[in-house]
């Protein structure tokens, strides 16, 4: 798994009772092959080890006119068409999806293997104290655990709205 | 014509872009842009539909809904209007019509702010991810309308 891209999504899901495997077993064996296809990269998938009904997904793209394309090209192509309505009739919310840029300058251990444990550390910030709060996290987080990416609100508009993203800005930290 | 099947494509989750006027029948040009969330089901067996409209950055606190029932006898539709700020407690006179050459036209007679006016519905260029709504009023009886609300629907999308 590498986490190196430019623009990155975070989709955390809340999923209807016992639907994760479910979702799980249908992403692993359609959507990542499909996504890869329209020139999107699936950085991983996660389970929420304390929420049972909560999938969490990293997908990244190169740019903001990639992400576009790609999204257009995948949501209305036979691999969605053919299994959204089964993805769909496993969620309760999908909406819960940040759009992110890597911290400029930082230069984190980009890969996870599979089945490891990750950590994500989301805190809203302003804009502009977001430089300062990017330096204390490091100093803090850096000595302490392995981290492997750090990202930031792209404030970019959505081009493809039919999926929407949220509107506050945040700090992301992933790490071991 | 008219089926129990035509809203069947509406069945979902959308996204929506609105337009609409700022003022009504007074030659303002000058429209409101905005973004809303509508999902629909079918209720009564198939014989009628149901949805909302939520518009968080329009008006946060904001819900509509439209009631449609479909008359199998007038083979024709009756599209209710309802919300949660407007009109409270009641459902809208409702707007009449049906779907034809893939149009669906809906009017009916309404009072707006004391004026009597012809409301018109228009569903058209329905594909099974798009879908375009607009409102017009008409206050010399359908000869003249003012388009005042264009919703472009686009099915929402959640992976």
């Amino acid at each position: 798994m590498n986490l190196e891209s430019s623009i990155i999504e975070l989709r955390q899901y809340k999923l209807h009772q016992g639907q994760r495997d479910v979702l799980i077993e249908l992403f692993e064996r359609e959507f990542i092959i499909g996504q890869e296809k329209a020139g999107m990269h699936i950085i991983g998938q996660f389970q929420d080890l304390d929420k049972p009904n909560d999938f969490t997904w990293i997908r990244a793209f190169p740019n903001m006119v990639a992400r576009q394309e790609s999204l257009e090209y995948f949501y209305n192509g036979a691999v969605w068409q053919a299994h959204r309505e089964a993805a769909n009739a496993t969620m309760i919310d999908s909406d819960n999806v940040l759009l992110l840029k890597p911290v400029q300058g930082f230069s984190g251990q980009e890969k996870l293997a599979d089945n490891e444990k990750m950590l994500v550390f989301i805190i809203p910030v302003t804009p502009l104290r977001a430089s300062e709060l990017i330096e204390s996290c490091q100093k803090i987080l850096e000595p302490q655990v392995q981290i492997l990416a750090m990202y930031i609100t792209e404030t970019s508009a959505n081009t493809f709205p039919q999926l929407p993203i949220r509107d506050d800005f945040v700090f992301v930290a992933l790490h071991e | 014509m008219s089926t129990k099947h035509d809203f069947d494509f509406w069945f979902g989750m959308w996204v929506t872009e609105n337009k609409r006027l700022k003022k009504r029948l007074q030659g303002c040009t000058e429209w409101e842009t905005f973004q809303a969330v509508c999902t629909a089901v079918p209720i009564l067996g198939g014989m009628g539909n149901i949805d909302d409209f939520i518009a968080q950055d329009w008006k946060p606190d904001y819900i509509g809904m439209t009631l449609r029932l479909f008359n199998p006898s007038t083979k024709q539709w009756s599209l209710y209007w309802a919300s949660n700020q407007t009109s409270v407690g009641t459902l809208e006179p409702p707007v009449i019509g049906a779907f034809k050459d893939g149009v669906g036209i809906f009017e009916c007679d309404d009072i707006q702010e004391g004026q009597a006016v012809r409301v018109r519905f228009t569903w058209s260029e329905i594909t099974a991810n798009s879908a375009k709504w607009e409102q017009a009023f008409s206050t010399d009886n359908g000869a003249t309308w003012e388009i005042n609300w264009v919703m472009q629907h686009t099915r929402k999308e959640t992976l």
